[in-house]
């Protein structure tokens, strides 16, 4: 009621029938808006500043040797670096694309496609998407049950092989552990773009005589491969920002002898950490060593260097596809 | 709570086969997933009646 009000003042005192009145409250509103958005935007940088502060002195005059060093018990070691965590966390990234991304593009093209709109079905949705905002912890607890340790919780006996073909402790758990936690995520996006195909497509597939599988991958796919990689990508980068299902699954940081090249697949089923837990590992030690939080700060770089680079892929590639689409 | 399981698991090495903190771990979880479970319920629940308005 109040906006239609605002809007007759407002065009009668333009077509001069009536005094022009100043709108106040419509003014007041646009400025705490205005603000809300400022102050949000304030804090992101004066974090953004005050990280990259204090990580210029490892940055800027170590970068390379920062990138390809180890854990060290020392800050001012020559060796100190995150080497280690760049592994884990881009083996977890894979992991997460492999695993995720076809299990996930799969369930959402058969929830929207394929099932019947049934009661089930609506169930399922609701629970996909209640899995979406459960804790990441919790995921860390499924990750520990299901391919860490042989354990019995609840009554419930885990899966011996599952422990044995990951070899407990690795990066192989922790990728797989973090697909899971984002599945819900990439089913929830890829739906919501398999949603948006034009129906026209679909019905001009089947009326040049598609199957529905052919249909599938000749109209709904293309169609719906930005807003499902965009999707798949976000949820990439948020698994790699992930440090609380990592504690569980077992990422450590004392005790890794090796220091392993990016492509070396013979480190995946071994003791790994992850740039998020270098990070926690790294502040805490700082009350012990004060220049493990400019080594923190520098690692806090490297991360968010990572996710904006997945982020920029990911508009990049949207772009792309949607040029294509046109 | 997510903290409180953090410390449980790090720093120790309990966190191993079918002991205490093992078991304890996992009823917080329980605990944690029932909470999200059903805050996502109500506003399901809440979604779903002010959709059918329009």
């Amino acid at each position: 009621m109040t906006f239609a009000t605002i809007g007759t003042v407002a065009r009668r005192g333009a077509t001069g029938f009536e005094r022009k009145r100043t709108d106040v409250a419509g003014g007041l509103f646009k400025a705490v808006i205005l603000s809300a958005l400022v102050v949000s935007l304030l804090i992101l940088a004066v974090l953004l500043i005050d990280t990259v502060a204090d990580a210029w002195s490892q940055l800027s005059t170590r970068a390379w040797d920062f990138l390809n060093g180890s854990l060290r018990s020392r800050s001012i070691d020559d060796k100190l670096g995150v080497k280690q965590g760049l592994y884990g966390s881009f083996w977890i990234g894979v992991f997460v694309a492999l695993t995720a991304f076809p299990i996930g593009v799969g369930a959402a093209i058969y929830l929207e496609e394929y099932a019947a709109k049934s009661r089930l079905a609506a169930l399922i949705e609701l629970v996909i998407r209640n899995l979406a905002g459960v804790p990441s912890v919790v995921y860390g607890l499924l990750g520990l049950f299901l391919f860490v340790e042989r354990s019995t919780v609840f009554g419930f006996v885990g899966l011996g092989w599952l422990v044995d073909a990951t070899g407990g402790r690795s990066v192989l758990s922790a990728g797989l552990t973090l697909a899971v936690l984002v599945l819900p995520i990439v089913i929830i996006t890829a739906q919501e773009a398999v949603r948006s195909v034009p129906s026209g497509l679909k019905e001009g597939a089947y009326g040049l005589g598609a199957t529905k599988s052919e249909m599938v991958w000749t109209q709904i796919l293309p169609y719906a491969a930005p807003g499902i990689l965009t999707g798949t990508l976000l949820a990439m980068s948020r698994a790699i920002g992930e440090a609380a299902p990592l504690i569980l699954v077992g990422a450590i940081t004392g005790g890794l002898t090796r220091n392993p090249e990016l492509w070396d697949v013979s480190g995946l089923r071994e003791k790994f950490t992850a740039l998020p837990i270098i990070i926690v590992e790294w502040v805490s030690e700082r009350g012990r060593d004060p220049g493990f939080a400019e080594a923190a700060a520098a690692a806090i770089v490297v991360l968010l260097a990572l996710v904006l680079l997945l982020n920029m892929t990911a508009i990049l590639l949207r772009n792309r596809f949607e040029r294509k689409r046109g | 709570m997510p903290s409180a399981m953090a410390s449980l698991a790090s720093g120790t090495d309990q966190v191993v086969g079918e002991g205490l903190t093992f078991q304890s771990l996992f009823f917080v979880g329980l605990v944690l997933f029932l909470l999200t479970l059903g805050l996502n319920l109500i506003g399901d629940r809440f979604v779903t009646r002010v959709r059918e308005q329009y």
